[in-house]
């Protein structure tokens, strides 16, 4: 099963913007200048003489069919690796993940009180049908977006545009709210196009990562026409705006992608064909890799130390940090772990790095704190130290504070994960670490998928496992969407007015550079507040024949080495 | 006989209603629901969703919906796959999975039946002893492992078959191998305690001692009644092949609908689920009835009225 | 030479009369092969009592500081300290199989009770009496027959969570027998085809002729003659009773870590199976040590209890 995008939650919004007011002049976040680097070619540049008459990329997509590649409608990495190849929005990453324009002629303008983000498109921008690409058709796309009557996954992520929480709400009205309130609703909502060339969005509130909004696959423009065809997401019929177009889907088997003729982008595919493989676990996919199958991989983790110690495979590996960090979160609000010297305790009790050696396989980084490495915001010294010593102290402290003569006397700590993906090897060993080092005792709790993120966050377990994966590259996504008080992702029961104050404060500023020292600010008081223990931030082990070139590796890939920029990827003579 | 056989075919139907009634229930008494994500969706997103696709009507309701929606032929909407239905993505499917079982199926046949009468006759000596070694390496090796270990050999090792998909008879080696190993097995084993069975019946050894020759009795009397209690279990073995296996379609890639069953209870998608559910629950008793109609061929002893 | 061995057993038994189950227990102890089957079986049920008491380690032990000596990877067979080897927490996977015999012991109780408790009675029931109730218990087991399996045993699990039943053997005793539930019916039909064979035979009608009850006639009769191929679904059975666990267990039923079975040892170890083929490797050896054992053990059996062949061998 492929691992899910994790989703942003914004339950949090309606408090965060009556929290606010006006605010100072702005600017986009992130690279001002607008250095198309998604365009840039890659540095290994090959002499065409080079290349290989057959540019064909064989690839194993994921064991299943993508859920769907309706923009509005894909959540999971593997509906969004092939996005990235089919659809492109407003703005887009260089090879750095700083935003640069994509559809866009520049970053958008910014109004000084942050509320109106106004967009300009580039002239001759077409889709594969060969139609224009008009203002009007993102109007289309970000309403049917939070459209409530569809009630898309990732719908509430431009809640943040005015009169996107009443949209939200409407979702969840009984009874369902007319199609004449909705329409009126939708009308209402702050997108427009005042010419072809032209898109604004008005803001409830300002939101300094609103940009980072722009980049994702459901806010890329689409035509009314096309959705409105019947089986719109098949090969005959699918309508694209990236670099590729969707050239044939035998269900649960294989997906060819071919170069979009009509493409605007400066970088033109050299890619003939893109083929997917569908189907088969990982460790079936590595095998088709060694037959020759395939001529990328993304190696299984159990089986990492071995490939990478491959005589034939050990060279072709790549290791690349990814977005995606590990977390085991605590019951913040009851029992003994509602104290925050109990927490501190058990968190600098494990040995992260043997941790990491082990269970993990050595991969990944030991993690202080939540920010993965590569994000605006990580404070790679941050974190609390293995210290026993330091960790008794603490213990007493906790001790003395919960009234217990000793800890014996704790309840035994319920310690949940799911149990299909191998969680309870690193599970055992945290369990075996607070025993060994300060005595206290845990009881493994493993369950089924479902039962567990029923259960979690109501608060069931006393530390259970967590993990999140960003949906843009911003401190946001992070700290306030996981552990604001009033966020629907905040599975500790986390509240911190002085936390939520920092990151409610840091929101406001448009600009992310003022921001970013409140964050840092915020994260410290995190991590010292330890709701959580943070383990490891995640890589990604990939094999890639050295033939292949022009890849652009990001900590954003979904399924495949560098598939944000495969119209750069070439095949050598080989 | 034709009027047994009617009456048991339309028996069918009540079969189903009853399965289909009782899994529904269970189905939406289980905890959890498909919305379930590793973070929570908004509780307004979830609402509506469930409002989308009624989800909170009471459930009887909702089997009414379902049950009259299959009479004309529409298994409704998958909660996962987002753009395709039911009939759509099982349509897709099917054909592979039924190809993959029969090929199973009948290598299952054609090696285990063999193999325990091979093992039977040579009764304590070595044909029964390689007979019950490959049954019991058949049955004592998951299929997940029997799987990854011809991909490695045959696939990666000796480069000589393809490691997965379904694009032509190549491709097809392998997993009928895999998806037959542990069918070879069973039967084998029922072949031979049967043939054992019948070895020592008294028409046998009557047989025996009017002198008709070795091979005649073997051939005339042993197999054919040695074969009724066999008979049995290929109704049932057949019905599993043939509506797929969950792990030999994921190890090899191939495009089935055996995924599903594993896939769908896990991520709640009920209109698949029912799907499966309906598929099987029909495969098996119309198997079944196919082995009663059988038994009554093969063993003259019974009559049905 | 047929005749006179089948006549010659016939008059050397005819002396004491042991019952069906004692003479069957001494035709058992001359059959060498399924008295090593016994033995061994004996010995995996002793394992599954006091395994844990004379294992070299606790099954959650970890031995982390020779996982980090050896690389951090898990340590193989051939070790002075781990027999077998560890996994990569470096638990003793001897210990880990040692204890995983008490679960995978029961399982195999557990689950084939079940059957033999459920699937005979019925069977037998509908195949002697025939006519309506062999109709109305066969379309019953058609119902069972045709249900999803996972499904039925997801649900039994979940919806006695909080009861005792749901609690006992830390919550696997109601899975074994939802497991149980779910297989009884072959066997069921496998006997209801045997007698409805068995019950037109001579030796029927001869006993219902001198006005044997109908229960003798199932009891002494048709089930003895009937039950060679019970016993090899009862055999057969176990292994995949102890495969279907392994499954459950994957998918979060069943047993809980960091306790672990025989299955979900396989499970988890196919992950490494190309690195570490030795975590796949014994728990697939005690697995089949195990169903050759019950294998020998229950062809002895259908040895011993066949009347037609007392005092051979």
């Amino acid at each position: 099963m492929s691992q899910k995008r994790l989703l942003a939650l914004f339950s949090a919004i309606a408090i965060f913007a009556s929290a606010c007011g006006g605010s100072t002049a702005t600017q986009a976040p992130a690279s001002g200048e607008a250095s198309p680097g998604a365009s840039t070619p890659a540095e290994s540049t090959a002499p065409s003489s080079d290349l290989a008459a057959d540019q064909v990329l064989k690839l194993y997509l994921a064991s299943e069919d993508p859920h769907s590649l309706d923009p509005a409608v894909a959540e999971t990495s593997t509906d969004i690796a092939i996005l990235h190849s089919l659809n492109r929005g407003l703005l887009y990453f260089d090879k750095d993940q700083k935003l640069v324009p994509e559809l866009a002629t520049a970053l958008p303008e910014v109004s000084a009180d942050g509320l109106t983000y106004t967009f300009t498109l580039r002239d001759g921008a077409k889709y594969s049908n060969g139609d224009p690409i008009v203002a009007g058709d993102l109007v289309y796309s970000w309403r049917r977006l939070i459209d409530p009557r569809l009630a898309n996954v990732y719908g509430a992520i431009i809640g943040d545009v005015a009169g996107g929480q009443k949209l939200i709400d409407m979702a969840g009205k009984k009874p369902a709210p007319t199609d004449a309130e909705v329409e009126a609703a939708l009308e209402a909502f702050g997108v427009s196009a005042p010419d072809d060339k032209t898109f604004v969005v008005k803001l409830d509130h300002p939101a300094g990562y609103f940009s980072e909004l722009a980049t994702l696959w459901g806010t890329a423009p689409y035509q009314k026409k096309w959705v409105e065809t019947k089986n719109f997401t098949e090969p005959a019929n699918y309508v694209s705006s990236g670099p590729f177009i969707l050239k044939s889907w035998t269900h649960q088997a294989e997906i060819v992608l071919a170069p979009n003729p009509n493409w605007y982008g400066d970088v033109k595919p050299t890619l003939t064909e893109i083929r997917y493989h569908i189907g088969g676990d990982p460790a079936a996919a590595q095998a088709a890799f060694e037959a020759g199958d395939t001529d990328m991989q993304k190696a299984p983790p159990d089986q990492v130390p071995r490939i990478k110690e491959d005589a034939t495979l050990g060279p072709l590996v790549q290791t690349i940090p990814t977005v995606v960090f590990d977390y085991w979160g605590f019951d913040t609000k009851k029992g003994p772990t509602a104290n925050k010297h109990f927490r501190r305790a058990l968190s600098m009790a494990i040995d992260k790095d043997t941790l990491l050696a082990t269970a993990y396989g050595g991969q990944g980084q030991v993690a202080g704190s939540p920010i993965p490495p590569g994000i605006p915001g990580h404070q790679p010294e941050l974190g609390l130290k293995y210290d026993v010593t330091a960790a008794k102290a603490e213990l007493a402290t906790a001790l003395q504070e919960l009234g217990v003569a000793d800890v014996s006397a704790l309840p035994v700590l319920s310690f949940g994960f799911n149990t299909d993906a191998g969680h309870d090897v690193p599970a055992a060993y945290m369990q075996n670490q607070w025993e060994t080092n300060l005595g206290v005792k845990s009881e493994l709790k493993g369950v089924t998928f479902d039962q567990f993120v029923e259960e979690r966050p109501k608060l069931v377990y006393t530390i259970a496992r967590n993990a999140w994966g960003l949906d843009y590259p911003h401190p946001d996504n992070v700290l306030r969407v996981l552990f604001q008080s009033q966020s629907g992702n905040n599975d500790e029961g986390y509240n911190n007015p002085d936390y939520d104050k920092l990151i409610a404060d840091a929101g406001l500023k448009p600009n992310l550079d003022d921001a970013l020292p409140l964050y840092n600010q915020a994260q410290t008081m995190l991590v010292d507040d330890a709701p959580a223990v943070f383990t490891r931030w995640r890589v990604t082990n990939y094999e890639v024949q050295p033939y292949v070139t022009g890849i652009i590796p990001t900590s954003q890939d979904s399924e495949n080495i560098g598939d944000l920029f495969f119209e750069n990827v070439k095949i050598l003579n080989h | 006989m034709v009027r047994y056989i009617v009456g048991r075919f339309l028996w069918i139907i009540p079969v189903l209603f009853v399965v289909t009634v009782l899994t529904f229930a269970l189905m939406h008494s289980v905890p959890g629901g498909p919305w379930a994500r590793e973070k929570a969706l908004p509780p307004q997103t979830v609402a509506r969703l469930n409002a989308k696709f009624g989800l909170d009507d009471p459930v009887y309701v909702q089997y009414i919906r379902w049950a009259g929606n299959l009479l004309r032929g529409d298994l409704g909407p998958s909660y996962k796959f987002a753009d395709r239905s039911v009939n759509q993505i099982v349509g897709d499917g099917i054909g592979t999975t039924m190809q993959l079982g029969l090929m199973a199926f009948l290598l299952a046949v054609l090696l285990g039946i063999p193999l325990g009468i091979f093992g039977a006759l040579g009764h304590n000596r070595w044909p029964d002893y390689l007979s019950t070694a490959i049954s019991i390496i058949g049955v004592a090796v998951p299929s997940f492992v029997l799987a990854l270990l011809l991909v490695l050999f045959f696939g990666v090792t000796l480069k000589l078959l393809p490691t997965g998909g379904w694009k032509g008879p190549e491709y097809w080696v392998l997993p009928t191998i895999a998806l037959a190993g542990f069918p070879i097995a069973v039967i084998a084993r029922y072949t031979r305690a049967s043939m054992l069975e019948v070895t020592r019946k008294d028409y046998i050894r009557t047989a025996h001692s009017k002198g008709l020759p070795g091979q005649s009795v073997v051939s005339r009397h042993m197999i054919r009644n040695a074969l009724i209690p066999v008979v049995t279990i290929l109704g049932p073995t057949l019905a599993y092949l043939v509506t797929g296996s969950f792990i030999i379609e994921s190890v090899f890639g191939i495009p089935g609908i055996g995924r599903y069953y594993i896939t769908s209870i896990s991520q709640k998608d009920y209109g698949v689920l029912m799907a499966m559910t309906i598929l099987y629950a029909f495969a098996v008793a119309f198997l079944n009835l196919v082995v009663d109609v059988l038994y009554a061929y093969i063993d003259p002893r019974i009559r049905y009225s | 030479m047929a005749t006179v061995e089948a006549l010659r057993p016939e008059l050397a038994r005819s002396k004491p009369a042991r019952g069906l189950w004692g003479d069957a227990f001494a035709r058992l102890r001359k059959n060498r092969l399924a008295m090593v089957g016994l033995i061994i079986v004996i010995v995996l049920f002793l394992l599954a009592i006091f395994g844990p008491i004379v294992a070299p380690y606790a099954y959650q032990a970890q031995d982390l500081k020779a996982v980090v000596a050896n690389g951090n990877r898990p340590i193989h067979p051939g070790d002075a300290h781990h027999i077998l080897g560890t996994d990569q927490l470096g638990r003793d996977l001897l210990s880990r199989l040692m204890d995983g015999a008490r679960i995978s012991m029961s399982v195999a109780i557990v689950v084939q009770l079940v059957v033999l408790l459920i699937g005979v009675p019925i069977g037998a029931i509908a195949g002697w009496f025939g006519g309506r109730i062999d109709n109305l218990l066969m379309r019953f087991t058609d119902v069972m027959y045709a249900f999803p399996d996972l499904l039925f045993i997801i649900l039994l699990s979940v919806a006695f969570r909080e009861t005792p039943f749901g609690k006992a053997m830390d919550g696997l005793l109601v899975v074994f027998v939802a497991i149980g539930l779910t297989i009884w019916v072959t066997v069921a039909r496998l006997v209801r085809g045997q007698l409805l064979a068995l019950k037109e035979t001579e030796y029927v009608e001869a006993a219902r002729a001198i006005g044997v009850s109908d229960a003798k006639i199932v009891t002494r009769h048709l089930l003895p003659n009937g039950i060679g191929p019970v016993i090899v679904a009862v055999t057969l059975g176990i292994p995949s009773a102890i495969l279907a666990e392994s499954t459950l267990a994957y998918i979060g039923i069943g047993v809980k870590a960091p306790r672990a079975s025989w299955g979900s040892l396989i499970a988890d170890g196919q992950r490494l199976i190309r690195s570490d083929p030795h975590l796949v490797l014994f728990p697939g050896i005690f697995i089949a040590v195990a169903l050759i054992s019950f294998t020998f053990l229950g062809d002895g059996l259908r040895d011993a209890l066949d009347p037609k062949l007392k005092g051979k061998q």
